[in-house]
């Protein structure tokens, strides 16, 4: 069977109409994508997740020196840590290429593209954005059955937080990105939107910025009633850390001693473990809404 | 300022052989009589600057305290409230977050000016500043690998991200200090060339740090760079103002001797400096003062740069003037601007470094051109 | 050839067998000469006079000064200051003793002259605990204003050293070794730098204050002529030895000054001190 030339559309005239192996990514550039590519590479750890849900593992060639989940993905021939190593992604043949587009830059890209490697951007900013990818991914990767199914998993246990937290006061939350200097996450972020969504009231609201900067006399003004402290074995604020915050006294949360620590990948990987986030989250701001006995309390 | 001598007859008080009590000669005197009761009226002046400030910087932020309320809760410490169970949002606010941080705001600021005039006098040079010698970039570098392995940043415990900043400039001041040393001497020269030479190597294998972390470690690490005043408990708060009041107060028995030094080694020696043990002295002593600073808040610059040009063009190069009224205007300058960059833009804040630079760089420029102005004049 | 003067006086130096070496020196790398400088110096300086050093470049005339200022160490042999071990002295006590002049000094930072000579009076201070710095006193300022007085640098005393000219600097520094109310001053070139007015303005003055207080005084010149007109005895140096320490009629003679300078001279007398005057010869514009 012959090959079509896979590669990038230039946005000729007669050409507006979209075949089924068309894709358009975030950055608007269009990617003709002939045949399911056998030879991936994934330059971020989000979309090493996502593609493992969707089962394309065996067509991942390569991914990041962080792509720590699932285990199989550990075990994947590595790229290297944010820049990623243009000759090796020759070397692999690699006939797509998916990257955030926070992690690669314009050179890169331009590059690939005169190489002839396809290309595909992602840009998300809403969990909207995440489900959208995993369909468009699965078409790519031709597993659009098992893409349907996940992405319709996920808005089920997506509605079910809504659900069990819509009547529920909602919860003043911090979030304590970096300790010093004191940073959170505000509108724009990811993680502000899984704190909303997940039925709390993020103080980082106020500021307007993604990722600001705030003064601790805020956060005791605004006085939170949870604390949420990213942790991980390589991320994180440390225990020692959170033990500080037991001086500001006049906190609720300090008082009340509603002090949780999450994983951080579960909240800034755009990938299918940010349900799980969220369910976590859900868990933390609302126990009453989750009896002990059911699975997500756990 | 050693002002314009207008010429009166004040009563003489010379004693009988003196050439001739024509009128200048007595008044050179009379006006140099007073130097050291100049001395403590301008640092009466400026310590009590220094004072009002400290209650205007408490008294603003993104939650303004009212005088009345200050009152009350400064009562309180003294003479404790018992009725009170809890201690209200606004006094902790005061009390235990903006009174440290203005305080320890004072002492960096003291700290890097303080290591600024120094450095100036002892490697003659007016360009130097605290973060010349090359100390800095060691205890960036540590902050940087510390964050990178991701240790905390509590200034009281082990293993946090101060003391390894710390540790990284006492081991770039033992470095710097034995490369620059030679035949049991410290030659001036050297030494700066070999702080410029460590702070390229250093800031190169910072560079590579940032280049092999992921994305969010990057992030916190930039942004402990950027500089940042914590808030810290009282405890940290007094060991600090200790350190640095010793190191402040060292420093400031040097003056005289940096006086010397700034005309030159030889004069300096022939008039009974020690001129060795001096720059050893100086130099250690700017290390660790300037160790420290960085190790709390990371690199906040123009501090200890511009204020003591900025008070040399005011007050005149007399180190035991220039030295103390540094350590007040230097605190003033970086109490001053801290609390610009907490409450410019509340709830959010920026980069105490950049507010520094921006009101610094015009400040200067000013006095630069008035300066100027008068001496062409 | 040393010639004693001829009454025994008190001595302000005595070198005995002094070695210089440059490669031990702490600048060894600027040496034109990379190695021993002095060997086995011996000689007497008169507490009172008036001694110029001269000698050509490199013959170690700075370096003699640096000597006798404690600036430098011998490395072998004793250097006496009026009568005691050099190196049993502390900085201090050196300072009380020896003023010393540099060739020119640093301008970076805006002292006035007023701040450089009371720093003449550092070697005096009482620094203790108390008064932290040692303040400077009474005394401190009359020495100072005295010193300024003398060379005529009261109308300048507040400004900044960047503002004046360069003989004023030089008088400032000579205010400030004045104000040190040393017994002895030493000058590198004082007037290596200046106009012709300033030249004898400094020379007069020079003498006048070594007479009237009874200063012993060494000074490095490259001027001949004028080291010979105000100094009481001369001593030539070349490539570190002593080729004579005389009066200046023994040792501004052609066939000694031919042979250190590797050129002819005419020697006559001035006219109006009868002092020797060294003169170049007349062939430079052809024979």
């Amino acid at each position: 069977m012959k090959r079509r030339q896979q590669g990038i559309l230039t946005g000729m005239p007669f050409m507006t109409n979209l075949t089924s192996r068309t894709f358009i990514d975030d950055t608007g550039r269009k990617l003709y994508v002939a045949t399911p590519p056998t030879r991936i590479a994934s330059l971020a750890p989000s979309v090493t997740e996502m593609l493992f849900a969707l089962g394309a593992d065996e067509q991942v060639v390569a991914v990041t020196d962080f792509c720590d989940y699932p285990p199989g993905a550990g075990r994947k021939p590595k790229l290297g840590s944010t820049k990623p190593n243009i000759e090796t992604l020759v070397a692999l043949k690699a006939d797509l290429i998916l990257a955030p587009r926070a992690f690669i830059d314009s050179t890169v890209i331009a590059k690939l593209d005169s190489l002839k490697i396809p290309t595909y951007i992602l840009e998300a900013k809403t969990i909207e954005d995440i489900l959208s990818h995993l369909h468009t991914i699965g078409r790519i990767v031709d597993r659009t059955p098992a893409a349907t199914r996940l992405v319709a998993e996920m808005r089920n246990r997506i509605q079910a937080v809504k659900q069990r937290t819509a009547l529920l006061s909602r919860p003043r939350v911090f979030y304590v990105l970096n300790s010093e200097p004191l940073m959170t996450v505000g509108p724009g972020s990811f993680i502000h939107q899984l704190l909303e969504l997940a039925g709390g009231s993020n103080i980082g609201g106020i500021t307007g910025q993604p990722y600001p900067r705030i003064s601790i006399e805020d956060v005791l003004k605004q006085n939170p009633d949870v604390l949420i402290f990213p942790a991980g074995p390589s991320e994180g604020i440390p225990e020692q850390e959170q033990r500080q915050w037991q001086r500001w006294s006049t906190l609720n949360a300090v008082r009340d001693k509603r002090i949780y620590r999450i994983d951080s990948v579960l909240m800034d990987r755009p990938g299918p473990r940010i349900v799980d986030g969220l369910e976590l989250l859900a868990n933390y701001l609302h126990p009453s809404a989750w009896p002990p006995s059911s699975p997500a309390a756990q | 300022m050693t002002g314009p001598h207008h010429l009166e007859t004040a009563p003489s008080s010379s004693p009988a052989g003196e050439a001739s009590p024509s009128d200048p000669l007595v008044t050179v005197l009379a006006v140099h009589h007073r130097l050291s009761r100049r001395w403590m009226a301008v640092m009466g002046i400026l310590a009590t600057v220094t004072v009002l400030l400290i209650l205007l910087c408490l008294r603003v932020g993104s939650q303004p305290v009212d005088l009345i309320d200050m009152v009350h809760t400064f009562s309180h410490i003294i003479v404790p409230d018992r009725s009170q169970t809890d201690v209200e949002i606004g006094e902790t606010i005061l009390l235990y977050v903006r009174l440290p941080r203005v305080l320890l705001a004072l002492l960096i600021g003291a700290s890097l000016a303080v290591v600024g005039v120094a450095l100036q006098a002892l490697l003659r040079n007016p360009l130097a500043d605290p973060y010349v010698l090359g100390i800095s970039s060691g205890s960036a570098l540590g902050a940087s690998l510390a964050l990178s392995i991701g240790v905390g940043h509590s200034l009281v415990q082990q293993a946090t991200v101060p003391f390894w900043a710390f540790v990284g400039g006492i081991a770039a001041m033992a470095v710097v200090y034995r490369i620059a040393l030679s035949g049991g001497r410290l030659p001036v020269h050297t030494l700066l060339l070999t702080g410029i030479i460590i702070n390229a190597v250093l800031s190169a294998v910072i560079l590579f740090v940032t280049s092999i972390l992921d994305p969010t470690k990057l992030f916190r690490m930039m942004s402990w760079l950027m500089g940042n005043v914590p808030s810290p408990d009282f405890a940290t708060l007094g060991i600090l103002a200790a350190y640095a009041g010793v190191g402040i107060l060292l420093l400031l028995r040097q003056a005289g001797n940096l006086n010397l030094l700034a005309l030159g080694e030889e004069s300096a020696m022939t008039l009974g400096v020690d001129v060795e043990r001096v720059k050893k002295t100086v130099f250690v002593l700017a290390a660790l003062l300037t160790g420290a600073a960085v190790s709390v808040s990371g690199m906040i610059g123009f501090v200890g740069m511009v204020v003591p040009h900025m008070l040399r063009m005011t007050i005149g190069a007399d180190h035991r003037f220039l030295l103390p009224a540094s350590a007040l205007i230097g605190g003033c300058f970086l109490m001053i601007s801290d609390t610009m960059a907490r409450t410019l833009f509340a709830p959010s804040e920026i980069p105490v470094g950049i507010v520094t630079a921006l009101i610094g760089g015009p400040i200067f420029i000013g006095l630069l051109m008035t300066h100027t102005a008068r001496m062409n004049v | 050839m040393i010639v004693s003067p001829s009454r025994p006086a008190e001595q302000a130096f005595y070198l005995d067998r002094v070695c210089f070496d440059y490669r031990h020196g702490p600048r060894a790398a600027e040496s034109p000469h990379g190695g021993t400088l002095f060997r086995k110096l011996t000689f007497s300086v008169v507490a009172g006079e008036m001694l110029g050093v001269i000698g050509p470049n490199g013959s170690g005339k700075s370096t003699l000064i640096k000597l006798l200022a404690g600036i430098v160490r011998p490395c072998a042999g004793a250097i006496h200051v009026f009568g005691r071990d050099a190196g049993s002295l502390t900085r201090n006590d050196f300072g009380k003793l020896i003023a010393y002049v540099p060739q020119e000094f640093l301008t970076t930072f805006p002292f006035t002259v007023k701040d450089i000579v009371l720093m003449g009076r550092y070697p005096h201070r009482k620094a203790d605990w108390l008064s932290f710095w040692g303040w400077e006193r009474e005394a401190d300022f009359q020495a100072t204003a005295q010193a300024m007085a003398d060379l005529n640098l009261l109308g300048i005393a507040d400004k900044s050293v960047h503002e004046i000219s360069a003989g004023e600097r030089q008088r400032t520094l000579i205010a400030r070794a004045l104000a040190q109310e040393a017994k002895v001053v030493l000058l590198d070139e004082p007037t290596a730098f200046l106009d012709l007015k300033y030249q004898v303005d400094i020379g007069r003055r020079l003498y006048r204050l070594s007479r009237e207080r009874g200063l012993t005084m060494i000074v490095v010149s490259h001027d001949l002529n004028l080291a010979g007109q105000y100094c009481d005895r001369l001593l030539l140096l070349n490539h570190g030895t002593l080729i004579g320490l005389a009066e200046p009629p023994a040792i501004m003679r052609p066939e000694v000054l031919e042979s250190v300078y590797q050129c002819r001279v005419l020697v006559d007398h001035h006219p109006e001190t009868g002092r020797p005057r060294v003169s170049l010869p007349g062939d430079i514009a052809g024979t």
